[in-house]
């Protein structure tokens, strides 16, 4: 167990492509750490780079406080879970989960032992004597899980590993997953490109694009104060509404009609300058008759959530999303005026699109 | 799921195309049946002189000298033109099991080096980095091209300077020289196509590139292997010219004793269809044990599974 530090940490692949840009980052103990972001943000050649299975082109990674950046990946005392499980298909399921051990010059019966044990912990036991190819999908993953576990590694590393599995049992595998970190209280990077699973079982989020990362926070913090426009975006199953709008005194102006400002950003934003309003379509509320402070437009999607529905407007060729309760949708056609919900709204800079004031109600403000 | 072993994906793969075949729709069941009366007929169009062959082997030698072998068809019960001597003749024949083994003697050493060490350039040009991998790789592949008979004289210079003309390492040795390319081909190709992640998770235990290789990489390409050793068997089994130039004269191989048999002037060529025979005898043991690997391996990495 033990703290990893990344200190300007680069890779950087033929043809100047900065795949991992001086990223600086500290991982506490014990933490279910989860990088997130979109195909080709560089978060599984951070994941590899920590690994040693890439090369750092510069800067340092320390495990335990010690400087890992020149040693071989078996060398750092660590277990990784790869995506595809990478499971020996011509070696039994106990063979499996020992072979770390074997490696390692275990001698047989503590191999035995422990491959046994992992095995139970992970509910394997009736299983030990199969081959991958005889196992399901969620089987062979919590397999590959065993091995990591049986090793007793300082630092789990999970490349994307429930991405292989169906909805149902990724669910069940999550919640699985984050129960065992914490009952090892192994430090653990988790890759992973769904939002809602590193919102669900991490406890803290790096949410990296090109090579940088773009926010780090609890889950709370990165889903309700996103400090840019593409953390906005990328996190909620519903992305974040994001309508460019103009400063007009204490209203901005959007689509020709009229917002509040809220009041905390008054000082930071002057008259004219051009901002992007975000509210999460959670935090807004449809009414289907005219009220002040809103923004009306023409009701053009209807999409069922089953508690709710998510409701789209268009209001001069802007799209504005809203959740709207079971039972009080509208029809296709109709008109509906927004309204923003207080403290829920986030001012963003229409240029670099980073976030716009710093003293928004806490997070935990719920 | 590019997780699953290599042999299972594959079975799997086996399955699903049965499955195709029963669920096909009529108009392409025909199209399958079609194709198997098509390739029935290939076989056994294939297979007349073999056939031919085998009849051959079992008559006199003045019925083979006089009429052809389809003649036995007009009366096949008549017991009479069926004989057993040819076997006899050619088995009795003091050299033949001296022949064999030194068949054996060439054929199994010749056929082990080259793949051992073709194995383990496989695995270095497939998951080891170094500088020229690739050039290398060409260079090896093109050597493919280079006809046998160009590199005797001077590979019978370069093996008298250590003495070994004439002995069976000096064969071993041309055999496994030419052979390395198409199994070095061979044997890369179908590691490229193990998942990487095996060679990543086993990097990241600390496993070492020769515990790799012998735990993970060898056990995983069975079925390369298998192709490659059937081919290798083969052709070292039916080979005469190798053997024949660096082999002396007192170590005769079967292809070599069978050639002794029929005469200078192919005289005694019935001999030759029970020799034959005789000689197919081992290479079929060596493809019937490993051919549920041969169709398998010789696919490998062509097909994403």
């Amino acid at each position: 167990m033990a703290e990893i530090e990344l200190v300007g940490l680069s890779k950087v692949y033929p043809g100047d492509v900065r795949a991992v840009d001086s990223l600086d980052l500290t991982i506490p103990d014990h933490e279910f750490f989860a990088l997130l972001g979109p195909s080709g943000c560089g978060k599984t050649t951070l994941l590899r780079t920590i690994a040693g299975l890439e090369a750092a082109t510069e800067g340092q990674v320390r495990i335990g406080g010690e400087d890992v950046t020149a040693l071989p990946p078996g060398k750092r005392d660590l277990a990784m879970v790869f995506q595809d499980y990478a499971l020996f298909p011509h070696m039994t399921v106990v063979d499996n989960i020992a072979y770390p051990l074997r490696v390692k010059g275990k001698p047989k019966d503590e191999r035995r032992e422990a491959a046994s044990a992992a095995g139970d912990e992970l509910s394997l036991s009736g299983l030990m004597e199969r081959r991958p190819a005889e196992l399901s999908g969620g089987q062979q993953q919590r397999v590959a899980l065993a091995r990591a576990v049986a090793c007793r590694p300082r630092v789990f590393l999970f490349d994307e590993p429930l991405s292989n599995l169906d909805a149902r049992l990724r669910l069940e595998a999550r919640s699985f997953l984050k129960k065992l970190q914490k009952e090892l209280g192994v430090t653990t990077v988790f890759v992973t490109h769904d939002q809602a699973e590193a919102l669900a079982m991490a406890d803290r989020i790096a949410v990296m694009d090109k090579g940088k990362i773009r926010q780090v926070g609890t889950p709370k913090e990165v889903f309700q104060r996103p400090v840019n426009t593409f953390v906005a975006n990328f996190i909620g199953s519903t992305p974040m509404n994001l309508l460019p709008g103009v400063v007009s005194g204490d209203v901005v102006q959007i689509a020709g009609q009229e917002l509040p400002l809220p009041a905390d950003v008054r000082d930071a934003v002057s008259a004219g300058q051009e901002v992007v309003f975000g509210a999460r379509p959670e935090y807004l509320v449809f009414s289907p008759s005219s009220v002040p402070e809103s923004l009306q437009g023409e009701v053009t999607v209807v999409e069922n959530l089953g508690t709710a529905a998510l409701v789209t407007l268009e209001a001069e060729g802007l799209s504005v999303a809203v959740t709207v309760p079971e039972g009080a949708e509208p029809e296709l056609g109709d008109k509906g005026w927004v309204t923003t919900t207080p403290g829920r709204v986030l001012i963003y800079d229409g240029a670099d699109g980073e976030l716009v004031g710093s003293r928004v109600p806490a997070a935990t403000a719920a | 799921m590019t997780q699953t072993a290599a042999a299972g994906s594959l079975r799997s793969a086996d399955k699903a195309m049965a499955t195709d075949t029963v669920l096909a729709p009529k108009g392409r069941r025909n199209g399958v049946l079609a194709v198997r009366i098509v390739v029935l007929l290939l076989c056994l169009l294939w297979l007349v002189p073999t056939v031919g062959l085998l009849v051959s082997s079992f008559r006199s030698e003045e019925a083979v000298d006089s009429s052809g072998w389809w003649t036995v068809f007009s009366s096949p019960l008549d017991f009479s033109q069926w004989t057993l001597q040819n076997y006899s003749e050619v088995l009795g024949e003091n050299e033949m099991g001296t022949a064999f083994v030194n068949s054996l003697v060439v054929a199994v050493p010749a056929t082990i080096i080259p793949i051992m060490m073709a194995a383990f350039a496989a695995y270095a040009f497939t998951f080891m980095r170094f500088k020229g991998r690739d050039t290398l790789f060409v260079i090896m592949v093109g050597l493919l091209v280079v006809p046998l008979q160009v590199a005797f004289v001077p590979l019978l210079q370069l093996l008298g300077d250590f003495g070994l003309v004439g002995t069976f390492p000096a064969v071993w040795l041309a055999h496994t020289g030419f052979g390395m390319p198409l199994a070095i081909y061979i044997l890369r190709n179908y590691m490229a196509s193990l998942p990487r992640s095996i060679i990543e998770s086993a990097e990241v235990d600390g496993a070492s590139h020769f515990r790799t290789f012998w735990s993970l990489i060898m056990p995983m390409s069975v079925p390369a292997l298998a192709a490659f050793a059937i081919f290798q068997f083969l052709w070292v089994w039916n080979d005469l010219l190798v053997a024949l130039i660096f082999l002396q004269t007192d170590k005769p191989v079967v292809t070599s004793q069978l050639r002794n048999l029929i005469g200078e002037l192919g005289q005694q060529w019935h001999l030759l269809t029970a020799g034959a025979f005789i000689s197919i005898t081992v290479p079929l043991i060596v493809f019937f044990a490993l051919q549920r690997f041969f169709v398998r391996g010789l696919t490998a990495g062509s097909v994403k599974g």
